[in-house]
């Protein structure tokens, strides 16, 4: 981290502890935490039915930035090679190697379950809080005996509370909100480890209390700021597969 | 033993009432606990295949129970409609016991344009000029997944499907739903029909019967009993005697945990007409031992001595042919048999010990004469032994014109069958029955069979028998819309390859289609989870019906078993239920046992009656009114086109434990005054004249008091309070016609032993 940078920390630290902290600064402090220019991950996503079924995949995940994403499916052998890939929200395509075929995907789909998981295959990108807008002050709370802020995030008109850890400006849960107030979604981020001073967050697991089901997401691999380019996000490499 | 209760009753009355009082009020402590359940499962044991595979759908593929909301309007494209729609939509899949709700304003699509895959809604977007609602009404009602599924014919009404969360409290969740709809839609009606919205009816219809029958009934009696005894205690002892019964019996039902189902209900009402003629006969005994001049200890020894044997034999065939529907194989009706027996004990119970214990305590303050003025007695003595000389002498064309009446109803009775409608448990112009109409006239019905198969989902060759299966179910009578993942990949399949029809197939391999199903989970995991499980290890096919007989769905259910055989090889495990099903078990419960129910309920009388008299003659006698009353009971049915359900099954057994009191009575009496020493002829003079009275004043309490029956919100409960009204009616008349016709043709020197019995 840069000289100047710390010092910017500091003063920041010194204004907070006089005259509090808004959810904004909160958000900006966990984005300058977590957010890398790109990232390289391998993950096994575990997916829990209500009857208790798992489902277990193994995925491959290539981001850059907010938007740009190729996901590619490792296991089960009969999804080996499917691919997803997105430069924007509006902009998503799939390839299934049983067709050989890329076709895009319009509509709804992004805000859908990804791949049969409770993450949407918006979660899923913005899991970094990218484009999420903070409202407010932020709350001092404590979250499982770890002092913590209590923010509100407004992403594409939904609602949702996130807890940061103080110290380190770590997101620590997350809470999707319905229009009744509901808690539907709960999202708990865990065993972070730094890599080229960026904090990933090596399990994310998401509680849909609303349908009693569990997606879990272990990332195995992680390379942080790779140098990954623009041209890497394109239907050729959809196709090269796992 | 009727001895010894009596001397008990003599030594202790104010104990004896004492107890009674601390009983009742335990009783009523237990009735805070009493529940009504009118969910039809539960009428059913958990190993029905019905049963069993509603719990693997409320399990495995989001839940069994759904509310139908229709919505019927003039023009349902005009302008700010569907706006409207939308908004009841959301309201409804934001309450927190709906799981999800199908409708076209929130349905999702897979459409392939080119290169292109669309998943998105089917109405994106609602259009507000007029001709942008033509289009779509026009684009939804040339797709025959939404016309007449969700959308009618004629555009005008939709249908919006309310799945609910498995194991929410299924009232509480219609209830929030109509409250939704009140608060959301204006102006045109919505009706609610559906499992769970036919269940919250029922549950209200039920409770609005229990708060104004019990009333009526009581009213009813007392005008009997006024009309009877012309005093207070002629009154209100028998109806507090029998109202504490009432007590106690639904004090054991709450203490059991039992519900109260749509049979139970009728329950109350029953024991106070059939346990009220107990009473009857007690204070009528008391009336007539007190003119005689008898008083004290003599007299409680003559009440209950005489009268507590006959009521005891009726008392014991009533329990015998109310204990008769254990042999039904539903448990509602089992739950009937055993609460109704104890409720019957105990108002036998209670009208031989605590209301001769009650008359003591009374007689200790009250001067001695009572009763029935001496001229009305006298009247209605002599008219019963007028109507004994005219039986002496007409007894054979009595006989012959018994015998036309019983062969003419066994003609129609035969024709009696049994039949399974949950609508028509409603009046025929109530709104659940009107909804329930059109839903399945215009959408196919709201009746579902659900199939279940399991085995590897993704394999293309289960796939293709599923496929085979579900082109055969269609062609099913009644059977309307069938749905399955089969047809959702073919669609995806065709969608991927550019709406081109020869793609709509299922994939050639497991990978295709494990890749196209995954790719349809960006049309919302609910959508799928509906159809498949998550490990693709079971699948639900939904098959529509649109006919609520139970004889229908019997002949759908032998076919599409068939079917089932036909179409699934060994590696796979299908099994068909749903709520068809369940209105099936209970047709075939009803079917397979009535009858057994009315053979063990006419043995066990007629071996109680043989014993009690020591005499098979008089077994055998005692059973031709009650015989002749089922038989013309069955064949008015017939005529009437009255069917057998869940209650009047019941019937039968019941009409017989409950008629055969006059018989007994009878046989009791002319027993008794067989062994007095006169002639046949005399001694039917005085039977007739000593319990004509009685029987036809207790015959009129426990009819009016089911014909009260026919007040009831629910048509299955008005129906049987008439027929068992007219059973009892029947029976009464019965006795004092038949009886006499058959023991005037008896040789003095018949087996009748002298003496009384008890």
């Amino acid at each position: 981290m840069g000289k100047i940078k710390r010092i910017m920390l500091l003063l920041g630290g010194l204004f907070i502890g006089v005259y509090g902290m808004s959810a904004q600064e909160v958000l900006n402090r966990l984005r300058n935490s977590t957010t890398a220019q790109d990232r390289r991950v391998k993950a096994v996503m575990r997916i829990t039915d209500k009857s208790k079924r798992v489902q277990e995949r193994t995925l491959r995940m290539v981001m850059k930035g907010d938007k740009k994403m190729l996901v590619t499916f490792i296991s089960p052998a009969e999804l080996r090679g499917v691919s997803f890939l997105t430069t924007a929200p509006e902009n998503m395509w799939v390839y299934l190697p049983a067709q050989g075929r890329v076709r895009r995907i319009s509509g709804s789909a992004a805000d859908q379950s990804f791949g049969g998981s409770d993450f949407s295959y918006k979660e899923m990108a913005s899991i970094s809080f990218g484009t999420s807008v903070a409202s407010g002050e932020a709350d001092e709370v404590e979250l499982n005996g770890v002092k913590a802020y209590l923010i509100t995030l407004e992403q594409d008109g939904e609602r949702s509370r996130l807890w940061v850890e103080m110290e380190r400006f770590l997101p620590l849960r997350l809470e999707k909100i319905a229009r009744d107030g509901r808690v539907v979604k709960c999202i708990v981020f865990a065993d972070f480890q730094k890599a080229n001073e960026v904090w990933i967050p090596r399990t994310v697991r998401l509680d849909n209390l609303a349908r009693g089901t569990i997606t879990e997401l272990k990332l195995l691999d992680v390379e942080i700021d790779v140098g990954i380019k623009d041209t890497y996000f394109t239907e050729e490499n959809m196709k090269k597969g796992a | 033993m009727m001895q010894q209760i009596s001397r008990l009753v003599i030594k202790y009355p104010g104990w004896v009432v004492l107890g009674v009082c601390l009983l009742t009020v335990g009783a009523g402590f237990f009735l805070r606990r009493l529940r009504i359940e009118a969910d039809v499962i539960q009428l059913l044991p958990e190993n029905e295949p019905g049963v069993r595979v509603l719990k693997v759908v409320d399990d495995d593929f989001g839940g069994s129970d759904q509310v139908v909301v229709l919505v019927e309007t003039d023009n349902l494209f005009a302008p700010g409609r569907l706006m409207q729609l939308d908004s009841l939509v959301q309201g409804l899949e934001g309450l927190p016991a709906v799981n999800e709700v199908v409708a076209l304003t929130n349905l999702q699509d897979v459409v392939g344009v080119s290169e292109e895959v669309i998943i998105s809604r089917v109405i994106e977007s609602i259009p507000s000029s007029e001709t942008g609602l033509k289009k779509l009404r026009e684009r939804l009602l040339s797709d025959e997944r939404y016309r007449g599924r969700l959308l009618a014919e004629d555009g005008n009404s939709m249908l919006l499907l309310v799945r609910l969360r498995p194991g929410v409290d299924k009232l509480l969740a219609v209830q929030e739903i109509e409250k939704e709809v009140q608060k959301k839609w204006r102006g045109t009606q919505v009706s609610l029909t559906g499992s769970a919205a036919l269940m919250k009816f029922m549950r209200d219809w039920m409770m609005q019967d229990l708060t104004r029958l019990i009333p009526l009934v009581v009213l009813v009696l007392v005008l009997v009993f006024v009309f009877l005894f012309r005093n207070w205690r002629g009154v209100v002892l028998p109806l507090l005697s029998v109202g504490i019964a009432v007590l106690w019996t639904l004090g054991v039902i709450g203490l059991s945990g039992q519900p109260l189902t749509v049979v139970l209900i009728v329950l109350p009402p029953v024991l106070l007409s059939v346990g009220s003629a107990y009473g009857i006969h007690i204070v009528e005994r008391w009336i007539q031992e007190r003119r005689k001049g008898i008083c004290g200890r003599e007299l409680v020894q003559a009440v209950v001595g005489n009268t507590g044997m006959p009521v005891f034999l009726a008392m014991a065939t009533t329990v015998v042919g109310f204990g008769a529907n254990m042999v039904m194989r539903i448990n509602a009706i089992r739950a009937f048999a055993i609460f109704s027996v104890v409720g019957v004990i105990f108002s036998f119970i209670l009208a031989v010990v605590f209301l001769p214990a009650l008359l003591i305590l009374l007689e200790r303050r009250i001067r001695c004469h009572i009763g029935l003025p001496t001229r009305m007695l006298k009247g209605r003595g002599s008219i019963f032994e007028r109507w004994a000389d005219w039986i002496g002498r007409g007894r054979i064309p009595v006989l012959i014109c018994a015998g036309i009446i019983m062969i003419g109803s066994l003609f129609w009775g035969v024709k009696v069958k049994p039949e399974t409608d949950f609508v028509r448990y409603f009046k025929p112009n109530s709104s659940p029955t009107r909804a329930a109409k059109i839903v399945n006239e215009q959408f196919g019905g709201e009746l579902q069979f659900e199939i279940i198969v399991e085995g590897d989902i993704q394999d293309p060759a289960v796939l293709r028998q599923m496929e085979k299966f579900t082109n055969e179910l269609k062609q099913v009578q009644y059977v309307t819309h069938v749905t399955s993942i089969v047809e959702v990949l073919k669609k995806a399949n065709r969608a991927f390859h550019g709406d081109d029809p020869k793609f709509e197939v299922i994939p050639d391999t497991r990978d295709g289609v494990a890749q196209f199903l995954l790719l349809l989970s960006f049309s919302g995991s609910d959508y799928l989870a509906s159809m498949v499980t998550s490990d693709y290890a079971r699948a639900r096919i939904t098959a529509q019906f649109s006919q609520e007989r139970s004889s229908e769905i019997g002949k759908a259910v032998i076919e599409i078993r068939n079917l089932i055989k036909r179409n699934f090889g060994s590696d796979v495990k299908v099994e068909l239920g749903g709520m068809p099903l369940a209105v099936y078990a209970l047709h075939r419960g009803i079917a397979t046992s009535q009858l057994w129910s009315i053979i063990v309920a006419f043995l066990a009388v007629f071996v109680i009656i043989a014993a009690s008299f020591r005499s098979v003659r008089f077994g055998l006698a005692g059973m031709v009114p009650i015989g002749f009353t089922l038989t013309v009971a069955f064949g008015v049915m017939g005529v009437l086109g009255i069917e057998v359900d869940i209650v009047t099954a019941m019937l039968g057994a019941i009409a017989l434990g409950i008629g055969i009191d006059y018989s007994c009575h009878f046989l009791g009496r002319f027993q008794e005054e067989s062994g007095n020493g006169v002639d046949r002829k005399e001694c039917l003079r005085r039977t007739l004249a000593g319990v004509g009275p009685p029987v036809i004043i207790n015959a009129l309490a426990v009819g009016l008091g089911f014909a009260v029956l026919a007040f009831a919100s629910l048509v299955i409960i008005q129906k049987f309070g008439l027929l068992i009204a007219g059973a009892m009616f029947l029976s009464g008349i019965g006795a004092l016609v038949l009886l006499p016709a058959i023991f005037v043709g008896f040789r003095d020197k018949s087996n009748i032993k002298g003496g009384q019995n008890g």
